[in-house]
C-alpha cells in the first residue's frame, strides 16, 4: 500500500499548487462562497475558466486538440482537490465539462466536436443537461418531450425539469422521444439544443429552502437542425447512459454538505443546558458514527484512485458516496438543531456563525438524496449491477410507448 | 496511490480462502455448534501456510512477515466461520512478541510459531500478586481451554502463567458460539513470571484489526449466501431478489461491508508500517466491522425467512459468530466512544 502520488502525478500536483497559489482567489473558509446573483457568478466563473484554459487546467482529462489538458482522470481529481482550497466559483461549468463535453466527444460528428468542444472548454459557451421531466424522474425513459422530423430539422415540444444552470446556458443535451410507436427505451434520441433558440423558455423553480438553483424548461416548437442530432433516431437511451456514466468520474467532488468535522467543531464550542455538547455521550456516538462514514468514503475514494491508476474506470460502486453522505447530512443537521433546543426552529442566519451551513444541510440534504439518482434508485443500482440481483419484472418495456402511456 | 494489498498478498488471500473453505466447510462449523471442538485441520493448515509464524520474528522460529498475512488469514477464517483459537494468533502472540522477556519469548514463541502451543490473554481484570504468585479469577477467557500459557494483569504489570501449573483451575463456559471456546480460569497462588513490557495497547490494536478482517470475511460470506438464496427462492411468482425490499436490504449490507473493509485496510497499513495513527485507525476498523457483521448476520438471516431460523441453514453460524466477535475486546459502542474522544481531542489519520 502506498498513499503517495506517482512521480508524474506528484509533479502535476506541485505545479497545480504553484499555479493556483499564483492565480486563484483567496483561500476559503468553511462553506461555499455565496454569489449575489447569477450574472456575478457567471462572470467570475467565465474569468476563472479562461485562466484555467490558458494554463491547460480547464478540462484536464480531455484531449489537447480541443483545448483540454490531455491528462488523466487522476490528474483531474488531483487538480480539483487542490482547487477546492480556494474561493473559486463552482457550479457553472461542471455539468458541461463533466458530462456534456465527454458525451459530445464520444458520440458527436467531427463537425459537432469542432463546433462545440473547444468553446465549452475555454468557457466561452456554457452547457446544461435536459433529461428529467415532470413525469420522468427515476423512470427517465418515461419522458414525453417530442421531437418530430420536418425536412432537415426536428421540431421539439415538451417540458424539462430540474435543469441546473439552464438560465445561463448556451447549449444543452436534450433527450427526446422521436418515435412513440416504438417501445419505451427504443423511441428516444439525443440532441444538442440551442438554449437561445425561439421557443425555449426557462423558468426558475422555487425550492423548499427559498433558493432557486434549478429550472423548468418549456420547449414550444423549438427547431433543432438534424446535424445537432447525436445518436441515430431511437439510439438516445444508450447515448444518455453514456452521459450518466461520465457522471461517475466525478470522483470526490464536494457536494457542500456538512460532515463529522462540522459536528465536532460546533459541538466542541456549544454549551447546552446539560453542559458542553461534545461531552454528551449521544453526541459523541454520532460523531464517531459520522466519522466512520466520512472517513470510510474518503478511503473508498483512495480505492477508486487506485483503480484509475491501473487503467480501470470507476464502476457503479461509486454510488455509495451520495447514498451515505446525503442522509447523514440530514442526521447531523437535525442533531445540531436539536442541541439548540427551541432555537432549533430558527433559520440558520439567526443561529449565528457557522449555522447557515447546518441549515443548508438540513434543507439541501433532502435534495441530494433525490438529485442524480434517488437513494432508492442507487440501492437498486448496487443490488443489480454490483450484487447481480435480478431486475424487477416490469410490463412497461415491451409494449409501444403510446399504448403504455395511454 | 496504491490503496490495496499487493498482488502477492491478493493471491495469498485467495489461496487462504480456498484452503480454509476445504479444511473448514460450513458443515464443519455447524457440527462445531454441537461439539465445541476446535478444527485441528484448519489450525494445522494455518501452520503449514506460515500464518502462525508470520507475526513472530525469525529469532524465535517465526517468518517475520508481519501482520498483513495474518489480516488476510483472519478474513478467510471469518469467511469459513472456522473454529480456531484466534486469540492466540491475533492477541497473545503479538503481546509476547512486544512485551515478553527474552526468556519468555524463547520459551513460548517457537511453540506458538509451530502451532504446538496456544496462548490466551485476559488483561482486563486486575489479579493479586505476591512473591511472583498470582491469585484471582479471569472470565470469560477466549481460547483459554487448551491454552498452554496465559497472559494476565496484576499490580499494573503483565504476567505470564504456565497453564501446566497445578494451581490453575479451568472451567468451560457455555458460549453462544461454541466455535469460540470461552472459559473461566482460577489462579490460586500460581507461579507467574513478569513480562518486561507493560504497553499492552499495540497487541490489543493488532488483535482488533485482525478481528475486523475476520468480521468482514464473515459478513461477506453471509451476504453471498443471501444473494444466492434471493436469486433462487421464489415468492409471489418472482425470485425474491427482484423485490426492492430485499434488494435495498442487501445493498445496505454491502455498503456497510465496503466501508468497513476500507477502514480495515487502512488499519492494516497503519499496523504494518508502525504508523502513529494506529489507535485511531484500529478503533475505526473495530467499530465499523463490528457494526457491519452484526447487521449483515441479522439481516441476511431475515432474507432467508423461516429457513434462516433452522439449524440446517447457515444463517445461525454467522449470527452466532457476529455476536461472539462483537463481544470480544468490548462492544462497538465502547470503541466508538474511544474513537470520539480521539477525534474531539483533534487526532487525525496520516493519510
Amino acid at each position: 500500500m502506498d498513499f503517495a502520488d506517482s512521480p508524474i502525478d506528484a509533479q502535476f500536483r506541485a505545479q497545480a499548487r504553484e499555479w493556483l497559489a499564483a492565480h486563484a482567489p483567496v483561500t476559503r473558509g468553511r462553506g461555499r462562497v455565496a454569489w449575489p446573483d447569477d450574472a456575478t457568478l457567471v462572470a467570475a466563473a467565465r474569468e476563472w475558466q479562461s485562466k484555467k484554459a490558458a494554463a491547460g487546467y480547464a478540462a484536464i482529462a480531455l484531449p489537447r486538440e480541443y483545448g483540454g489538458g490531455g491528462g488523466t482522470t487522476t490528474q483531474q481529481i488531483i487538480f480539483r482537490q487542490e482547487e477546492e482550497r480556494y474561493d473559486v466559483p463552482f457550479g457553472v461549468y461542471e455539468i458541461g465539462l463533466g458530462m456534456c463535453v465527454p458525451t459530445l466527444l464520444a458520440l458527436g460528428s467531427d463537425k459537432v466536436k469542432e463546433r462545440f468542444v473547444a468553446r465549452a472548454i475555454s468557457g466561452a459557451e456554457i452547457w446544461c443537461q435536459l433529461f428529467s421531466e415532470p413525469a420522468a424522474g427515476s423512470d427517465l425513459a418515461a419522458l414525453r418531450t417530442k421531437a418530430v422530423k420536418t425536412g432537415e430539422n426536428w421540431l421539439v415540444d415538451g417540458q424539462k425539469v430540474w435543469t441546473t444552470g439552464a438560465q445561463f446556458s448556451d447549449y444543452g443535451l436534450l433527450l427526446a422521444r422521436t418515435d412513440s410507436s416504438a417501445t419505451k427505451h427504443a423511441g428516444l434520441t439525443l440532441f444538442i439544443i440551442d438554449m437561445r433558440a425561439p421557443g425555449v423558455e426557462v423558468r426558475p423553480i422555487r425550492q423548499l429552502d427559498g433558493g432557486v438553483e434549478f429550472n423548468e424548461v418549456f420547449l414550444s416548437g423549438v427547431m433543432i437542425p438534424d446535424e445537432f442530432r447525436l445518436t441515430v433516431p431511437g439510439g438516445g437511451w444508450a447515448g444518455a447512459m453514456t452521459t450518466l456514466m461520465f457522471e461517475r468520474l466525478n470522483v470526490g467532488a464536494n457536494i457542500g454538505l456538512i460532515d463529522s468535522s462540522t459536528l465536532i467543531d460546533i459541538s466542541r464550542r456549544l454549551e447546552t443546558s446539560t453542559g458542553r455538547a461534545s461531552d454528551d455521550p449521544h453526541v459523541r456516538d454520532i460523531i464517531a458514527q459520522a466519522y466512520l462514514n466520512d472517513r470510510g468514503l474518503k478511503l473508498l475514494t483512495y480505492r477508486t484512485l487506485t483503480n484509475l491508476g491501473r487503467g480501470q474506470l470507476p464502476g457503479p460502486e461509486q454510488s455509495i458516496t451520495k447514498l451515505v453522505i446525503a442522509s447523514q447530512a440530514q442526521l447531523i443537521a437535525n442533531l445540531l438543531l436539536d442541541l439548540r433546543g427551541q432555537e432549533g426552529a430558527l433559520v440558520g442566519s439567526a443561529l449565528g456563525d457557522g449555522w447557515e451551513a447546518v441549515e443548508r444541510s438540513w434543507s439541501f440534504g433532502a435534495a441530494m438524496r433525490i438529485a442524480g439518482g434517488t437513494d432508492e434508485i442507487l440501492r437498486n443500482v448496487i443490488a443489480e449491477r454490483v450484487l447481480g440481483l435480478p431486475a424487477a419484472k416490469r410490463d412497461d418495456t415491451t409494449r409501444p410507448f403510446n399504448e403504455d402511456a395511454a | 496511490m496504491e490503496f490495496d494489498f499487493s498482488e502477492d498478498y491478493r493471491l495469498l488471500a485467495d489461496q487462504l480462502r480456498r484452503a480454509l473453505e476445504e479444511a473448514a466447510p460450513l458443515e464443519a462449523a455447524r457440527k462445531t455448534v454441537d461439539t465445541g471442538q476446535i478444527n485441528v485441520t484448519a489450525w494445522e493448515l494455518l501452520g503449514e501456510m506460515g500464518i502462525l509464524a508470520s507475526g513472530i520474528s525469525t529469532d524465535f522460529g517465526g517468518n517475520g512477515l508481519g501482520p498483513l498475512p495474518l489480516c488476510l488469514a483472519a478474513e478467510a477464517i471469518g469467511w469459513s466461520v472456522a473454529a480456531i483459537p484466534t486469540a492466540s494468533l491475533y492477541h497473545a502472540t503479538p503481546l509476547i512478541q512486544s512485551c515478553g522477556s527474552p526468556e519468555q519469548q524463547d520459551r513460548w514463541l517457537p511453540a506458538l510459531a509451530s502451532g504446538s502451543a496456544t496462548a490466551c490473554v485476559a488483561t482486563d481484570s486486575a489479579l493479586a500478586v505476591e512473591d511472583d504468585h498470582i491469585t484471582g479469577v479471569i472470565s470469560p477467557v477466549s481460547g483459554g481451554t487448551g491454552a498452554s500459557v496465559a497472559i494476565v494483569r496484576a499490580n499494573n504489570q503483565l504476567w505470564l502463567v504456565d497453564m501446566a501449573e497445578n494451581a490453575v483451575e479451568q472451567e468451560a463456559l457455555e458460549s453462544r458460539d461454541p466455535g469460540r471456546q470461552l472459559c473461566r480460569i482460577t489462579f490460586r497462588n500460581t507461579p507467574a513470571t513478569r513480562m518486561t513490557g507493560d504497553d499492552a495497547d499495540l497487541a490489543l490494536n493488532h488483535a482488533v484489526v485482525c478481528v475486523a478482517f475476520e468480521q468482514i470475511g464473515g459478513a461477506s460470506r453471509a451476504l453471498n449466501g443471501a444473494i444466492d438464496y434471493s436469486r433462487e427462492r421464489r415468492a409471489f411468482g418472482q425470485t425474491i431478489g427482484s423485490y426492492q425490499a430485499i434488494k435495498h436490504k442487501l445493498a445496505d449490507i454491502w455498503t456497510k461491508i465496503e466501508i468497513a473493509r476500507a477502514h480495515a485496510m487502512y488499519a492494516a497499513w497503519s499496523l504494518g508500517t508502525g504508523a502513529v495513527d494506529l489507535p485511531l485507525a484500529a478503533a475505526a476498523a473495530r467499530a465499523s466491522a463490528t457494526e457491519a457483521y452484526l447487521f449483515a448476520a441479522q439481516e441476511t438471516l431475515q432474507v432467508h425467512g423461516g429457513y434462516g431460523f433452522t439449524f440446517e441453514s447457515d444463517s445461525h453460524l454467522f449470527y452466532r459468530r457476529a455476536r461472539a466477535l462483537a463481544a470480544c475486546y468490548g462492544p462497538a459502542v465502547e470503541w466508538r466512544s474511544r474513537l470520539a474522544a480521539r477525534l474531539i481531542a483533534g487526532e487525525t489519520t496520516k493519510h
